[in-house]
């Protein structure tokens, strides 16, 4: 049954390229499916693409190639012309959505709006995009989610909008390393921005995950990690962003367990303690 | 001593005596050999279990997902689709390993935990699949599922080959991607797929692109595909212009 109020819907963000943005958007899409039973959408943004590889995984080639319709889609907002149709199409629920996973008992699914490599280039040719575009799609066909996590691209963007139009909450995953918080007062800045001139939209900051990824060489990074610690918990208390207590540990695991290859695991179950912290923080 | 160097000896000892040849066609007037030392064997075998007490045991045989279902009647809906799957599972072409059996039980609502063995899952899957809705069995049919390591070779060739076209001035890339040279680089990428002849990232080739395929290249850089075509028609040029 859909939640009543509508779904929970989470970007994560951060202006900062290689925090883990798409391994954890994978990861907690999978385990709000296969875990918590959840009904759940992941909307890749970022043109690099990485969360569709990672759901979609070998099944992403044959997309490209069946020119099977993705986010460039959506933007646009019709189907273009194709060997089953001479002219545009309007595009249906069902366009710009792939479904990953689907329970038959419980008719929950995972579904993932795929992104391709030509997406930003597509919206440069636009005249004038529309950032609120992604948001009247999901909310005329899937307000019925119970989850909508929305992966972006690391730059300030027309995409960065559409996700901001898109969501109530913001993830923030930050790497404790020099240039750690370099992305927070872009981000911030971006989000009084957005406030400043969308006032009817509230939009917060759920929390910043740290995205342990050093190997810490027997001494836990050592002083430089140490300083971006404290770095990132002094930038985070003045933005008044909450810090997860649960950091996802370094591991061989995560590139493995984010396209369900399960083969080897490691210290990357210990994402399960940080989801287990993060769902009920968001209200799941 | 190993048994065959213990044979070797024995032939050589008996060839020595009579004779390539009649060593052969004496062999070979013995055609009954391994039958009359397979029933010697199965007469002691047999001998030794009825003076033990110990019963024969045969070991089953492991049936195959066709034959699994072949012997399960209930499926009533889709049953084609459900065959085609099973036909591609015992190829190894439908989820080619345990963890995509465990990964796609997990999508599908169910997850088996002490599932080790490929041969048992289908045993699993044949439960969900009798379940799916026939769209979803068919577009099963016709995709990959495996989780192994990504084939990002022809992705990564794709991508350069559509930023090449961009350089090159097709601005009808950028704003109609379904129109484009994109597509053709696609099927291109697919058939180098289908080759096998893709390569990986560390070793990638450069993936020359069928200019002929191309509706909006610019004619004057038909022959350039790649920095060492570029070089090669800068050098051409230059070599024209000292001719003349």
């Amino acid at each position: 049954m859909a939640r009543t109020n509508g779904p929970i819907s989470v970007c994560v963000i951060n202006l900062k390229g290689g925090v883990g943005k798409s391994t954890i958007s994978a990861l907690l899409a999978r385990h709000a499916y296969t875990r918590r039973g959840l009904d759940v959408l992941a909307v890749d943004l970022d043109p690099q693409a990485n969360l569709s590889q990672a759901l979609m995984h070998s099944d992403y080639n044959n997309f490209l190639v069946q020119k099977r319709t993705s986010i460039v889609e959506i933007f646009h907002g019709y189907r273009p012309p194709s060997s089953s149709s001479l002219s545009p199409t309007s595009l249906s629920a069902q366009d710009g959505v792939e479904t990953i996973g689907f329970n038959p008992t419980s008719g929950k699914s995972l579904q993932l709006t795929p992104s391709r490599f030509d997406f930003s280039d597509n919206l440069l040719g636009a005249v004038r995009p529309d950032p609120r575009v992604l948001a009247r799609f999901l909310t005329a066909n899937y307000g019925h989610k119970d989850f909508i996590i929305i992966d972006c691209a690391p730059t300030e963007s027309i995409l960065t909008t559409a996700a901001y139009h898109a969501c109530g909450l913001v993830l923030v995953p930050v790497k404790p390393e020099y240039f750690a918080t370099i992305g927070f007062p872009l981000l911030q800045e971006s989000l009084v921005n957005f406030r400043n001139q969308n006032r009817g939209h509230r939009i917060d900051v759920c929390g910043v995950v740290i995205n342990n990824a050093f190997y810490d060489g027997g001494n836990d990074g050592g002083p430089e990690k140490a300083a971006s610690i404290t770095d990132i918990q002094t930038q985070a208390a003045a933005n008044h962003w909450p810090i997860f207590v649960n950091q996802l540990p370094h591991s061989r695991g995560f590139p493995k367990i984010m396209r369900g290859n399960n083969s080897y695991s490691g210290n990357a179950t210990r994402f399960y303690d940080f989801a287990n912290e993060f769902f009920p923080a968001v209200g799941l | 001593m190993k048994r065959n160097a213990f044979l070797t000896r024995l032939l050589h000892t008996i060839v020595a005596e009579y004779g390539h040849e009649e060593v052969l066609r004496t062999l070979s007037d013995l055609p009954h050999a391994d039958e009359r030392r397979e029933r010697i064997t199965q007469s002691k075998r047999q001998a030794w279990l009825e003076q033990s007490g110990h019963r024969e045991v045969t070991k089953p045989k492991r049936l195959t997902a066709v034959d699994q279902l072949t012997k399960t009647s209930d499926i009533t809906v889709s049953g084609e689709e459900i065959f085609a799957l099973a036909t591609r599972f015992d190829r190894k072409e439908f989820l080619p390993t345990v963890g995509d059996i465990r990964e796609f039980l997990a999508m599908s609502g169910s997850i088996v935990e002490g599932l080790t063995s490929r041969s048992e899952g289908f045993r699993y899957l044949l439960p969900v699949l009798v379940k799916l809705p026939p769209e979803r069995l068919k577009r099963l049919a016709t995709s990959n599922s495996y989780s192994g390591p990504s084939q990002l070779g022809p992705l990564a060739d794709a991508i350069r080959s559509a930023g090449e076209a961009m350089r090159r001035g097709d601005q009808k890339l950028t704003t109609d991607a379904d129109a484009l040279p994109l597509k053709d680089m696609l099927e291109d990428t697919d058939r180098a797929s289908t080759r096998k002849n893709h390569t990986t990232l560390g070793q990638r080739k450069t993936h020359p692109i069928d200019d002929k395929n191309f509706n909006n290249v610019p004619d004057s850089d038909e022959s350039v595909t790649n920095a060492g075509d570029l070089k090669s028609t800068a050098n051409r040029k230059t070599s024209e212009a000292e001719q003349a």
